[in-house]
This record gives structure tokens, C-alpha cells and sequence, in this order.
């Protein structure tokens, strides 16, 4: 920007912010200096993740039976496991997996969640009722028994891991998506496009979705660190990924025992986890702040 | 030039070429009937509505808040909101049923047909598109423009309603344009597919009294220039007599009394009207008087009984008011009342008489007493008002 960066007073900021929405929304959230790093660090870790082949030491699966639980050196920065294998290389694959249930998982519940509570919200009446119940029928069983359930039945993999918890969010978006909808149908420039003639399934995509979708990202990223809370949760209980893939929750459980000979070997991962969720944590407050500024 | 694009006719004098050929009316309401059903009761918002609007005729429709004017409008275009229901009655417009015709109609009808002007500007417009996007939606669906060519007639319809420098402008998002600025806009998007009929809802109550005069010309302008047949809702009396050929006094979802402006104004009839007249403030009367009301509160109808809704409140109301209900008929010349009691006896009573013997609705604004009687189809007398009537005239 060209403008002087003021010590600017929330309204000078309004009315500074030109163009769109979004323009306006990444103006507040650049004022925010946490959610600014946070946003970073999100970032960095997404293309630590996606970059995990190039970037990483060593192979991820490359046992070295010849240094094993090396700690910290030149060649092994972060140490090695007990099979040898280097940590920090681990710790690099073992983002890949975990950001790609964490983004996976709500992916999929927003996939679920949000057209059902679309329609519910849109239309109500019986549509509402059904939609409300399913709720109701899938907040009764406890996230961590239904997924564990998924898990003992269909086996596991990084997608399927995914889609199990996945599903037990659904609900969440489902009464986000249904109650901007019941919020926004009846507002004046929806009743507006109705008298334009504006077919319904376009007031529902291009009219209402542009206007819900604030919160509903919000809340997105917010399940980020739940998620990856549940997954790690998961591996720790030996129902998370298997080997010889990594992933921050199993790499601590994996070397748990092994914790009075080098301490790396659990800190790596658990800073890991925790950095992961401030991360998004502070980027969803940041988000929640810049995309819908009457929820302060 | 700005009155290129929103001419349909010739340029021969829109409202005298109205007048010449009465013809159908563009759109005529019968009898219409909206409730809403609540969990306990159910309120019966409009009972036995009817009116007509003819091309290039300005009809203004008035009454206090909750007297149905907007049910009204909202059952024309047939978006009563839930858990309101039409529950009969007729809209015909151009000879269509508009109650009974198909969703995907009824969708080119909204808009393409009839143009609707929301009551406020501010909030009716989407936040998060340009305007630009709002014409190319509305004039791809309509008139299949495609998105150049849409844009291109969007900037003259911008310009045809007074926005300086329209071909920025329409590039921007709702919030950067005033109020006033906004109305316009509303109203160019409500005229952009050359609709027929205008139906605007109080168009001016969120906005200054400045800005209010000069929204309410530019409606007229369009009104004129294009022959449209218009129905403006509105509590506003001045309004009404400013900018509108015929006037109908809602009240309790029915029509108290429907005439031409000025008759309405120089010989109100029926007590409410007298009333409302009353109400306008003048700074020419009495301190104390300046400010006069109509004592109680207009009723929210939850039983269907008869008798006059006015009753209650109404000073002139004998036993018969209470107990059955007053059809409309004609006083005079296309006025029209109902009341047992007018206030005043009409003077034409002879041609009144005549226009009753069957006439199916009102007759336009100018109409000569002759005329009135000659639109009448000598069928039965239908009285889509209430229950049918001898016509009683004093």
C-alpha cells in the first residue's frame, strides 16, 4: 500500500478499506500482528508438508539399524529413532500425514454438513425437522467411539482416517450452513433477487453462499486443531496410521519408551502438534475477527 | 440519450394514448385473499382485495402499517412469506392468472414482466456484488444479454436514473453508493427488462426527505416515458397526491374507498379517509390541532365476522356498521366506497347508479360517467367485494 500506515482507529479502517468484502476482511486481519504470524506458520507448515519429498534428510522409511537412537548431531539433526530412522525427516513426512487429515477431515464434514444444512435452512419445514434429528441422532454417540468403531471395521489409512473423523463433523457445519441460511432467506436483497425472477438454486449458490461463507471458514480452520488433536489421539492409541508411515501422534507413541534416553524424540512431535494448533487457533481468531466483525 | 433506453412506444403522449383505448386493464385483482396461519390463530391479513392499474396509470395505494398494503403486493408477485398463504382470489395480469400459472412462469414474470422496487434501498442490494453483477444477472435472465452487452445497457440504465459517471460506478459494490444512489439503482434494475408494471413498496421511507421528491419524479418520468402501469405503496398522503392518478384507501385488508386524486381529495367519502385527511399535519390550523389522530389502533384480524373493520373506531358507526358488512360500490364517477354511512352524499348519484349495474372493477382514472357503465359486462353484478349487494346508495 501506498497510504501511511497510521496508528489507525478501528473506523478510519472501515472506511479506508476499499472494494469487496474480502478486501475489507484482509485489511482487518492484517491489522491483527498474531494472526498475521499465525498465518504464516500455517503456511510454512502446509509447504513443509506438501514439499516432504524434497525437502526432507533422509528417506522417511530408511531404517539405519547402525545408528540408532543416535541423538542430536550433524548428520541427524534432530536425532534418530529407535530403528535408527532420522527424526527430523519423520517429523517432516509425519506433517504430510497429519495436515493431510487435518484439512482432510473437515474437508469431508463440510462436504457432508453443508448442503444438507443448506437445504434445511433454505426450505424448513419437514426438511428442517429430518435434518434437525439426524443431528441430534449423531451428537448422541461420542466422536472418539464412533470413529474408533469406523477404524475396527473398515481398517485404516491416511484417506480413510480422514473420512472417519470427517464424519463425525458433519454436524457442526450442518447447523452453520443451516443457520446462515435461515438467517440470510429472508433478508431484503434475497427477497429482492426473488422479485427479479432469480431461480432458486441461484439465490441459494451465487446470492447466499458469498454471504455465509465467513463463519463457516471460520469455523473450518477452528476444527483444524480438533482434528489433529483426534488424530494424534488415534495413533497414540495404536488406531492411528500404521507403519512405516509417519505422523506426529504415532512418532510420540512410538518412542514414548525411549523418552529417559532422548528427550528430542517426544518434544519433536509434541512441539510439532502444539505449534500446528496455535497456529491455526490464532489464524481461525484472526479469521473470525476479519470475516465477520459484528461477532466481537 | 438516456430516454432512448427505456422506450417501448412512440412518442406520442403515453398517458392520452392510455386514456384513449381503456381496454383491459394490465392488471386486475380480485377479491384476493391472504392469511397467514399462525400456531393459535390465524390472521387474515387481506379479505376480498381488488383494484385495477391500466398501462401508463399511477395508482397509489394507502393505509396504516398492517392494513395489508404490502401482503398486497407481495401475493401480486407471489411471494407471500411463509406461513402466509394466498387463499384465493385472482391476479390477473394481462389476462393471466398470475395465482395459477407454473413456477418457471411465474419466474419470467418477476422482473421480466413486473418490476419491483423494495421499500429499503439500503439492504436490497447483495453486499457482496458489484452492480454491474446485479444487471448482467437479471438481464442474461431475462433478455439473454450476454455479459458485454449487458454491461453496455446496465451503464445507460445507470445513467437514465441520474448516477454521475456511470461506467465507474457500476463497477463497485453496493456499500460505496448513498442511499438515494442506491433507491436509484433499485429502480433502474427494477425497469432494466422493460417490464409493464411497476409495483413500488413505500420506495422512499428509508430515505431523506430531499432525496425522497426526487426518487418519486424519477418514478413518474419512467412511468411516463414507457407507458408503465404503476402501483405505488406508500402511508403517505402527500405522496399519493402528488404522484399518483388514483388512489386506494386500504384498511383492514379491504378497500375502503378508491377514486381519482382529486376526488379523493376534494370529496372524501368514507369516514377513514376523512380521517386520514385529517391526520396531515397543517401549520396553517390551530396549535392545538396541528396534530390530530384517529383514536385506537387499527385491528389485527383474527376472526372473519361482519361488519365494518372501521367501526370500532369510526364516529359515524350506527348498529348496522357493526353487524354487516358494507359492499363497495360506486358514489360516482370511478369513486368508489364502502360504507353504510358516506360522509358526504354524492352529487352524480344517477351516473354513480349506472356505473354499479355491473361494472367488475374500477374505471380508469378519467373516465366520463358514461364510460364507466359501458365497461361493465351486462352479466350478473359481481361484487368481488365481500358478499354481493343490492347496490344500496342513499
Amino acid at each position: 500500500m501506498t497510504t501511511v500506515p497510521l496508528p489507525a482507529a478501528p473506523t478510519v479502517a472501515v472506511a479506508r478499506s476499499s472494494g469487496s468484502f474480502w478486501h475489507a476482511a484482509w485489511y482487518r486481519y492484517r491489522r491483527n500482528q498474531l494472526a498475521l504470524v499465525a498465518g504464516a506458520l500455517v503456511l510454512l507448515i502446509l509447504l513443509v508438508g506438501l514439499l516432504a519429498p524434497y525437502i526432507a534428510p533422509y528417506n522417511d522409511a530408511g531404517e539405519d539399524l547402525t545408528s540408532v537412537l543416535a541423538g542430536a548431531s550433524w548428520h541427524h539433526l534432530l536425532g534418530t529413532d529407535n530403528l535408527g530412522r532420522d527424526t527430523l525427516t519423520r517429523a517432516i513426512w509425519g506433517d504430510r500425514t497429519s495436515m493431510t487429515i487435518a484439512l482432510g477431515a473437515p474437508l469431508i464434514g463440510l462436504a457432508i454438513g453443508m448442503p444438507m444444512g443448506i437445504i434445511a435452512g433454505w426450505f424448513g419445514g419437514i426438511f428442517d425437522w429430518v435434518t434437525l434429528r439426524l443431528f441430534e441422532l449423531f451428537q448422541m454417540v461420542p466422536t472418539i467411539l464412533a470413529a474408533l468403531l469406523f477404524v475396527t471395521v473398515f481398517g485404516v489409512s491416511v484417506w480413510k482416517l480422514a473420512l472417519f473423523i470427517g464424519i463425525t463433523l458433519w454436524v457442526g457445519f450442518g447447523r452453520l450452513a443451516r443457520a446462515q441460511y435461515i438467517a440470510l432467506r429472508d433478508r431484503d436483497f434475497v427477497q429482492a433477487a426473488r422479485a427479479a425472477g432469480v431461480p432458486t438454486w441461484r439465490i441459494i449458490l451465487v446470492h447466499i453462499m458469498p454471504n455465509a461463507v465467513g463463519p463457516i471458514i471460520v469455523y473450518f480452520v477452528q476444527q483444524v486443531p480438533y482434528v489433529i488433536f483426534t488424530a494424534a489421539g488415534f495413533s497414540l492409541l495404536g488406531f492411528g496410521v500404521q507403519d512405516p508411515l509417519a505422523d506426529w501422534g504415532k512418532m510420540i507413541n512410538d518412542s514414548v519408551s525411549y523418552l529417559p534416553l532422548d528427550p528430542l524424540l517426544v518434544l519433536v512431535p509434541i512441539g510439532c502438534i502444539g505449534l500446528a494448533c496455535l497456529s491455526f487457533s490464532f489464524m481461525g481468531d484472526g479469521l473470525r475477527d476479519a470475516l465477520d466483525p459484528t461477532s466481537r | 440519450m438516456a430516454s432512448e433506453v427505456l422506450k417501448t412506444a412512440p412518442a406520442t403522449s403515453a398517458r392520452a394514448q392510455a386514456g384513449a383505448v381503456p381496454g383491459a386493464p394490465l392488471l386486475e385483482i380480485r377479491d384476493l385473499q391472504v392469511s397467514f396461519p399462525l400456531e393459535r390463530r390465524t390472521i387474515y391479513a387481506v379479505q376480498g382485495f381488488g383494484m385495477q392499474v391500466r398501462a401508463g396509470e399511477r395508482v397509489g395505494v394507502v393505509g396504516e402499517s398492517g392494513s395489508g398494503k404490502s401482503v398486497t403486493a407481495s401475493a401480486v408477485m407471489r411471494m407471500v412469506i411463509m406461513p402466509g398463504r394466498v387463499t384465493g382470489g385472482q391476479v390477473l395480469f394481462e389476462g393471466r392468472d398470475l395465482l395459477r400459472i407454473s413456477q418457471a412462469e411465474m419466474r419470467s414474470v418477476r422482473g421480466g414482466q413486473i418490476g419491483m422496487v423494495p421499500q429499503n434501498p439500503l439492504t436490497s442490494l447483495n453486499p457482496v456484488t458489484t452492480i454491474a453483477t446485479h444487471f448482467e444477472e437479471v438481464l442474461k435472465l431475462h433478455v439473454g444479454l450476454s455479459k458485454s452487452k449487458a454491461l453496455e445497457r446496465a451503464v445507460e440504465l445507470m445513467r437514465s436514473v441520474g448516477i454521475p459517471d456511470p461506467d465507474k460506478r457500476i463497477h463497485e459494490y453496493p456499500h460505496r453508493l448513498s442511499g438515494g444512489q442506491r433507491q436509484r439503482v433499485i429502480i433502474a434494475l427494477a425497469v432494466a427488462c422493460q417490464p409493464r408494471l411497476l409495483i413500488a413498496d413505500e420506495p422512499t421511507t428509508a430515505l431523506d426527505v430531499t432525496i425522497q421528491a426526487q426518487i418519486l419524479e424519477l418514478i413518474d418520468d419512467l412511468v411516463e416515458r414507457s407507458n408503465l402501469g404503476s402501483i405505488l405503496i406508500t402511508h403517505n398522503l402527500g405522496i399519493v397526491a402528488g404522484h399518483c392518478d388514483r388512489v386506494v384507501v386500504m384498511y383492514a385488508g379491504r378497500v375502503m374507498e378508491s377514486a381519482p386524486v382529486v376526488e379523493l381529495f376534494d370529496r372524501p367519502s368514507h369516514p377513514y379517509t376523512v380521517g386520514l385527511l385529517r391526520c396531515v399535519p397543517r401549520l396553517t390550523a390551530k396549535r392545538s390541532r396541528i396534530f390530530e389522530a384517529i383514536p385506537g389502533q387499527p385491528p389485527q384480524v383474527t376472526q372473519l365476522r361482519e361488519g365494518c373493520p372501521f367501526a370500532p373506531r369510526c364516529e359515524r358507526a350506527g348498529e348496522r356498521c357493526h353487524t354487516e358488512t358494507p359492499p363497495l360500490e360506486p358514489i360516482g364517477p370511478g369513486h368508489w366506497i364502502s360504507c353504510w354511512d358516506p360522509v358526504r352524499a354524492p352529487v352524480t348519484a344517477g351516473a354513480g347508479a349506472g356505473a354499479g349495474a355491473g361494472a367488475l372493477g374500477f374505471p380508469g382514472p378519467s373516465a366520463p360517467p358514461g364510460d364507466a357503465g359501458a365497461l361493465g359486462a351486462p352479466a350478473a353484478p359481481v361484487a368481488p367485494f365481500g358478499p354481493g349487494s343490492p347496490g344500496i346508495l342513499p
